[in-house]
């Protein structure tokens, strides 16, 4: 699947933040999600990993 | 009864045909029909179900693929994104809540399409997975209402999450190997999935002895066909020239595998 799978990373575990992602963007110290049927959210912290073989994954961690 | 069933298999195994037939089969039953379009390739399956003209495909609600591209860049408010979305914004979506321009309809049966890839290098078709799986997810039924799924060719729809809603998926095997190898990983893919049942349908059958020699191959695959589809000069002919499927054609055989699909 070519659209990603949003995660924040919190303690010892990570939480889906938005399924579907079609854009990614630098946005304000965070990043603005935007998903395929036009949902928005903004999520704090920066980047870690970007996964393109598994799932499509996208793993940001609070700073 | 309700149901969402999809209808994949190989390429050119009659995916579109067996969609058609069984569609035609329901509706003299009684039932009314969904016809999903699910396949980005092939367009002519509004041809078979009698329609002069596909409809528009959902992916225009989310605004095609252009626009996408162009809503992408400009921030909107949550609600203007859902204002956007139509129908997709709803949790639950009957048949008479599909706007008009995205279906076509007649005599209890609806088709409505997903999407086509058009222009070379417009990228894949995962959003058209990903609106074919979020659609099928929210489509509610009701009593005597049955939903057909005409996948894409091959198994890549499984990697897409489109069956996770379904109740169930047929599986088109024309006479080779590569269609018969296909329909065992189906199986296999659709238990992963979640989906309770999987049928086999054989499909192009020249003769009665083929027919047996393929069934003896699926059983030694652990898979039983619920039916078979003759080869057929007429729909052949029909499918060539673009024209409707109708109710008389592979009548008998298109029962046969509706009591099986019914008692299931």
């Amino acid at each position: 699947m070519c659209l990603a799978i949003v995660y924040v990373n919190f303690g010892d575990g990570r939480k889906e933040a938005m399924q579907d992602v079609i854009r990614i963007e630098a946005d304000n110290g965070g990043y603005r999600l935007v998903g395929l049927l036009g949902e928005e959210k903004h999520v704090e912290g920066r980047l870690k990993i970007v996964d393109f073989m598994e799932e499509h994954s996208v793993l940001i961690e609070p700073e | 009864m309700s149901m969402k069933i999809s209808i994949c298999g190989k390429g050119g195994s009659g995916k579109s045909v067996i969609t058609a037939l069984l569609a035609v089969g329901l509706k003299t039953r009684g039932y009314r029909i969904l016809v999903v379009d699910s396949d980005e390739s092939n367009s002519g399956l509004f041809r078979l179900l009698g329609f002069d003209r596909p409809p528009i495909p959902l992916m225009e609600m989310v605004g095609g693929k252009r626009l996408l591209k162009e809503r992408m860049a400009v921030k909107t408010s949550t609600k203007e994104a859902e204002s956007k979305r139509g129908i997709l914004n709803q949790d639950v979506i009957g048949l008479k809540e599909i706007p008009l321009q995205y279906k076509m309809e007649k005599d209890n049966l609806i088709l409505v399409s997903i999407g086509k890839i058009l222009q070379s290098l417009e990228g894949c078709a995962c959003p058209m997975g990903v609106l074919s799986r979020e659609f099928l997810k929210k489509l509610y039924l009701g009593m005597r209402e049955v939903a057909l799924i005409d996948m894409e060719a091959g198994v890549e729809h499984f990697g897409r999450g489109i069956e996770t809603s379904l109740d169930g998926v047929v599986v088109i095997v024309e006479p080779s190997l590569e269609s018969l190898e296909l329909a065992a990983r189906v199986k296999t893919l659709a238990h992963e999935a979640g989906v309770e049942k999987t049928w086999v349908v054989i499909n192009k059958v020249p003769s009665d002895g083929l027919a047996l020699r393929l069934k003896e191959e699926l059983e030694r695959k652990g898979m039983k066909a619920i039916g078979q589809v003759y080869y057929d000069p007429e729909i052949f002919m029909a499918c060539l020239d673009g024209h409707i499927l109708h109710e008389g054609m592979a009548a008998e055989e298109i029962g046969k595998v509706l009591d099986q699909l019914m008692a299931s």
